[in-house]
């Protein structure tokens, strides 16, 4: 897996996970670097921080109904 | 160790599975080799630190002998540290053990000697290694400084001894062969022995992973190099 903690266009300070699963990586937002250097220390047990700032996962969005009928 | 020959050249003893067969036994030594020809990213947990423009990452470099190359971001501390793992987590699978012979042997390059921090070898889980590692055996070359040391620690109480002067952009091939006869890491440079470190800090309790990496140490964009890795330890 690979994190990598930088800065957005935002200012904010954020940790890209990327678990190498076929998966889109998924952004983590921190109030601080401090906070964000925390988090990646032990990304895969850590609790998700409060904001995370997910890119959109693939699959079926949200709110589609499973069709039938 | 008893050899033979009776079908090709063989380390097995009688009565082991292996005895007729006729190459080494591998099976004898607790081994790892890569000799960085594909950069695998699924096979590392990598922490990389990317605070100044550009992303820090490792890609295979264009070059003979099969090189990874580190490309850190340019900030001062961008770069990025590797253990053997995944997102399993990291691969402790070595434990220093007093009877055991045990080898490492790497080479790499860093663009930048004086002002980087590089860290390879052998130590337990730890995301920041240019800091603090509380167990480990590794050689390691700190910001401001192109001396490259070995350090043996357990407990964070260190062995620490000088191996090498670094220098920008040249590849440097280090090792060390951990003799049990003797309970002296012998330690090599460029094909020569260099030095002798005790054992007495040698980490027993502690499984450790092999690792690499490295950061800068001052803004700008810094590269490290690497070009193979071997860990061998006999069972």
């Amino acid at each position: 897996m690979r994190t990598n903690l930088s800065k957005n266009s935002a200012g904010k300070w954020t940790v890209e996970c990327d678990y190498h699963d076929g998966e889109d990586p998924v952004t983590h937002e921190f109030a601080s670097r401090e906070a964000a250097e925390d988090w990646q220390r032990n990304p895969v047990h850590s609790p998700e921080p409060s904001k995370p700032e997910a890119k959109p996962k693939k699959g079926k969005p949200k709110g589609v109904s499973k069709g039938g009928g | 160790m008893a050899s033979h020959s009776r079908t090709g050249w063989s380390n097995a003893l009688p009565g082991e599975t292996l005895f007729d067969w006729g190459m080494s036994d591998p099976t004898k030594w607790n081994t790892y080799f890569n000799d960085c020809h594909v950069y695998t990213a699924g096979d590392w947990v990598e922490t990389a630190v990317s605070a100044g423009i550009g992303t820090s990452a490792t890609t295979q470099s264009p070059e003979a002998n099969g090189v990874w190359l580190m490309t850190g971001a340019a900030n001062e501390n961008d770069g990025a540290w590797y253990q053997l793992g995944g997102t399993p987590g990291v691969s402790e699978s070595w434990l220093w053990d007093a009877t055991k012979k045990m080898f490492f042997k790497a080479r790499f390059a860093l663009s930048d000697a004086t002002q980087s921090d590089a860290v390879f070898g052998l130590h337990i889980t730890n995301t920041a290694p240019a800091g603090a590692i509380t167990d480990g055996i590794f050689f390691k070359t700190a910001d401001a400084s192109a001396s490259l040391t070995f350090e043996v620690e357990k407990d964070s109480t260190p062995t620490s001894t000088t191996v090498a002067t670094l220098a920008n952009a040249t590849f440097i091939e280090v090792g060390f062969y951990y003799n049990p006869n003797d309970g002296l890491f012998h330690i090599y440079a460029d094909g020569v022995k260099v030095a002798e470190s005790a054992s007495t800090n040698a980490p027993d309790d502690e499984e450790l992973a092999l690792s690499w990496g490295s950061i800068a140490g001052a803004a700008g964009v810094d590269t490290s190099s690497w070009d193979y890795f071997l860990i061998s330890q006999e069972r």
